[in-house]
């Protein structure tokens, strides 16, 4: 495959993975309070679980991921791809970090956050890095 | 070193039999450029198979440097290809997956060779011309590179006998005459070759010629009324003039 | 300059494979799937006998005893810790103590908490008489120097919480001093305490908590029965039935009877798909094997003419078809493997079995036997255009140009 549609393709490929990334914490396998699950005060106040802030900002994470393929595809040259393909490393261990390390997810197993929404981040993210991987390491033919 | 004693093939299918080569007799001595001559049909390329020991003769006997081939299992044919000799098809016949220079030592895999036959596949490479193509891949090659290639794998095992099969067939004339003197060049450093063409006007750089009509070799060595081509020579046999 | 290295065989191989990437492409996720079926259907059902062998042992008892009206939803409790709160009328723990053959009896109170302090979901406390208690002594005897004082608990696996954090049930707050092994069953979501502290618990409510509980003096959930050695569990939970009225037992094997009929179901569905996959998949790579066999004729016919003996090439196509079994075995493995382990609580409550992750040896010896399952189905689908291809005459593919 010639290396300069292979490049835009893998560009088409972050900017699904972007969206896919931003979406799941509240479409395609949503997190608590999606469901309608909050923790609840004394006085019945409804409060934000940490799945509610780890999919905020997943989705902010998820927009900076499509930036960076839609850079990929208007401009793959060598110094970029390898830009990008940093920028992919780091924000995919981001994507993984954010409901494990940094913000966390609710601690029940139960809960549908721990169940769906956690699993399908871990596995983005872990995709989002082998791709920036990939395109640190490959060599472009492009200038 | 190859002495081919009434040798006959026949093609056998449900409802036909077809005779591509007839009680055909001759001998290749050390050194020399022997082209076969004939038309398309004539039965040259089946003999040249049966040389190469791809294809068993019905009746008679191929011996090369005193190996009866015709009786050999395949392991042992093989064998002898292997080490012996060297094939140039009509086609090029390059591995598409391989780099110019990997297609050169395939056939090192067959022959247990000394270490080093990556230098001499270099070696063979710059001989013929191409050596600053060892690491591109066949399709980026032009047809007179590929044939190039294509004779450069043929030689890589050293062998005593290059057989070719219509080399030049598909190849423009200015590329054609290249190859031929590469093959001239080759025959001259000592290599015998057995040369198969329907093209005329490739005989002068023989230095002996056979021709086929039919499956038959069309005189018979020793005979009185034995046609042999000389280089230099404009009595060379054509088409037409075969009886 | 130091000496290039030669061309080998396993060169060949790796060209021929890494330089038709679409056709092998398909070929390994083929193989993928074959290894990745197998080795799922053979995960699972190895996760689940696991949790049941070792969430029955985790129990200690032999049989429970709880009111007849709430038989299910002890069941349950034990099973997929789904929380739930009931008491015995009477639950006659004296008597039942006393019946011949009954070894040892404890009892247990069950509350479904309404939240843990971090998230909106409850979890069962069972409250114990650690006393008279069999079950979690087991697991306090492994680790002495860990005594259930006051506000202390023990939580199941599920539970995230750290030893020596605390967590708050009904506005009182508890001290984690130990989490119990993850069996797969309910007592992973269930957390462990003293039956002073449930009831102080329970007092305190009214004013800690958003909802007062309500624990009935003297009044438990359940009674766990260990009989005496040699004696028929079957005879005693008979005796139990008839001596205290209005009870019910559930005995590890009519759990275990009642798992196997959930877990055979998943695990028939499993083998079938497993089956399916493989009996289209033979004929499917036959085929691509075929197509790619008569495709390469003409390249074969020219090893041939430079001295490939038949068996060379024999081994060069079951080399090549072996190489892109393994490769797409690993490939299949490894990503079942990641996603079972990942989404494993999302499996064991959609699919209502207990599960935990098999053992590393476990987990090896079904990951080796997807991996030998691909590579004799890629030798099965090379035997038919391997066969054509040394039958073919080389110098036919020669002269065809």
């Amino acid at each position: 495959m010639n290396s300069d549609k292979m490049i835009k393709g893998i560009g088409a490929l972050l900017i699904l993975l972007g969206v896919v990334v931003a979406l799941t914490s509240w479409i395609i396998f949503p997190v608590c309070e999606m469901h309608g699950l909050y923790a609840e005060t004394k006085t019945g106040t409804k409060l934000l679980m940490p799945c509610g802030y780890t999919a905020r900002a997943e989705t902010g994470i998820g927009a900076l991921i499509v930036v960076a393929g839609g850079l990929l595809i208007a401009r793959g040259t060598r110094e970029t791809r390898q830009a990008i393909g940093v920028f992919s490393v780091a924000t995919g261990v981001l994507v993984i970090l954010f409901p494990t390390v940094l913000i966390g997810m609710c601690k029940l197993a139960e809960h549908p956050c721990r169940q769906l929404t956690l699993p399908a981040l871990e596995i983005l993210g872990t995709i989002i890095v082998i791709i920036g991987g990939y395109l640190i390491w490959k060599k472009g033919v492009n200038e | 070193m190859i002495e081919v004693s009434g040798v006959t093939k026949t093609f056998r299918t449900d409802c036909l039999e077809i005779q591509a080569v007839d009680d055909v007799h001759f001998a290749v001595q050390p050194g020399k450029f022997i082209l076969i001559f004939g038309r398309s049909g004539s039965g040259k390329s089946t003999l040249l198979g049966m040389l190469a020991g791809l294809l068993r003769p019905t009746k008679g006997e191929i011996r090369i440097n005193g190996v009866d081939i015709s009786n050999l299992s395949d392991d042992k044919i093989s064998e002898l290809r292997a080490k012996e000799i060297g094939f140039v098809f009509q086609f090029s016949g390059l591995l598409p997956t391989v780099t110019v220079l990997e297609n050169i030592l395939v056939p090192t895999l067959f022959c247990k060779k000394s270490p080093g036959s990556r230098l001499r596949a270099l070696e063979l490479l710059k001989k013929v011309g191409v050596s600053d193509r060892a690491d591109a891949y066949p399709c980026t090659l032009s047809s007179g590179e590929m044939k190039r290639v294509a004779i450069a794998r043929a030689l890589i095992n050293g062998p005593s006998l290059l057989i070719a099969d219509e080399p030049t067939g598909d190849l423009d004339v200015d590329t054609e005459y290249e190859i031929m003197e590469l093959f001239r060049q080759l025959n001259r450093e000592g290599t015998t070759i057995v040369m198969v063409t329907h093209n005329p006007d490739l005989i002068p750089y023989g230095t002996q010629t056979y021709c086929m009509e039919r499956g038959k070799m069309v005189e018979k060595p020793g005979s009185s009324s034995f046609i042999k081509c000389e280089p230099g020579l404009d009595n060379h046999p054509k088409p037409k003039d075969l009886p | 300059m130091s000496k290039p290295p030669d061309f080998r065989f396993f060169n060949l191989i790796a060209r021929n494979l890494a330089n038709r990437p679409y056709r092998n492409i398909a070929t390994v996720f083929a193989f993928a799937i074959i290894a990745a079926t197998f080795f799922s259907s053979h995960y699972l059902m190895s996760g689940a006998q696991q949790s049941l062998d070792s969430g029955i042992s985790r129990m200690g008892a032999d049989i429970l005893v709880v009111p007849e009206e709430y038989s299910g939803a002890g069941q349950t409790v034990i099973l997929s810790g789904t929380p739930s709160s009931f008491f015995f009328s009477d639950s006659g723990f004296e008597k039942i103590s006393r019946i011949h053959g009954v070894a040892k009896a404890s009892p247990q109170i069950y509350i479904a908490t309404l939240f843990a302090s971090c998230c909106a979901a409850p979890v069962q406390m069972i409250a114990i008489d650690p006393e008279r208690d069999f079950t979690i002594s087991t697991w306090l005897k492994e680790n002495p120097g860990i005594i259930l004082e006051k506000d202390d608990i023990i939580i199941g696996s599920a539970i995230i919480q750290d030893v020596g954090k605390d967590l708050m049930f009904y506005g009182h707050n508890f001290h984690v001093i130990g989490i119990l092994e993850q069996t797969g069953m309910g007592v992973d979501n269930a957390v462990f305490t003293r039956f002073e502290d449930a009831y102080v618990m329970a007092d305190e409510s009214g004013e800690k908590a958003v909802k007062k509980l309500t624990i009935p003096q003297g009044k438990v959930s359940a009674v766990l029965v260990k009989v005496d050695p040699g004696t028929s569990p079957a005879v005693v939970a008979n005796e139990i039935m008839t001596q205290v009225p209005g009870t019910k037992v559930i005995m590890s094997n009519g759990l275990l009877n009642a798992v196997s009929g959930q877990l055979g179901a998943t695990t028939r569905i499993l083998y079938f798909a497993s089956l399916a996959v493989t009996i289209v998949s033979i004929p499917l790579l036959g085929l691509i094997s075929i197509m790619v066999a008569h495709e390469r004729k003409k390249e074969i016919s020219i090893l041939r003419a430079f001295g490939a003996t038949k068996s060379f090439v024999v081994r060069l196509m079951f080399a090549e078809s072996f190489s892109l079994a393994i490769i797409g075995g690993f490939i299949g493995i490894g990503a079942s493997a990641g996603i079972l382990m990942i989404y494993q609580d999302f499996i064991r409550i959609t699919l209502k079995i207990p599960f935990i992750m098999p053992s590393p040896t476990a987990i090896l010896v079904q990951g080796g036997s997807a991996l030998l399952l691909s590579i004799l189905i890629g030798g099965i689908a090379s035997i038919y255009p391997v066969f054509l291809i040394t039958r073919s005459s080389p110098y036919e593919a020669i002269r065809g140009g």
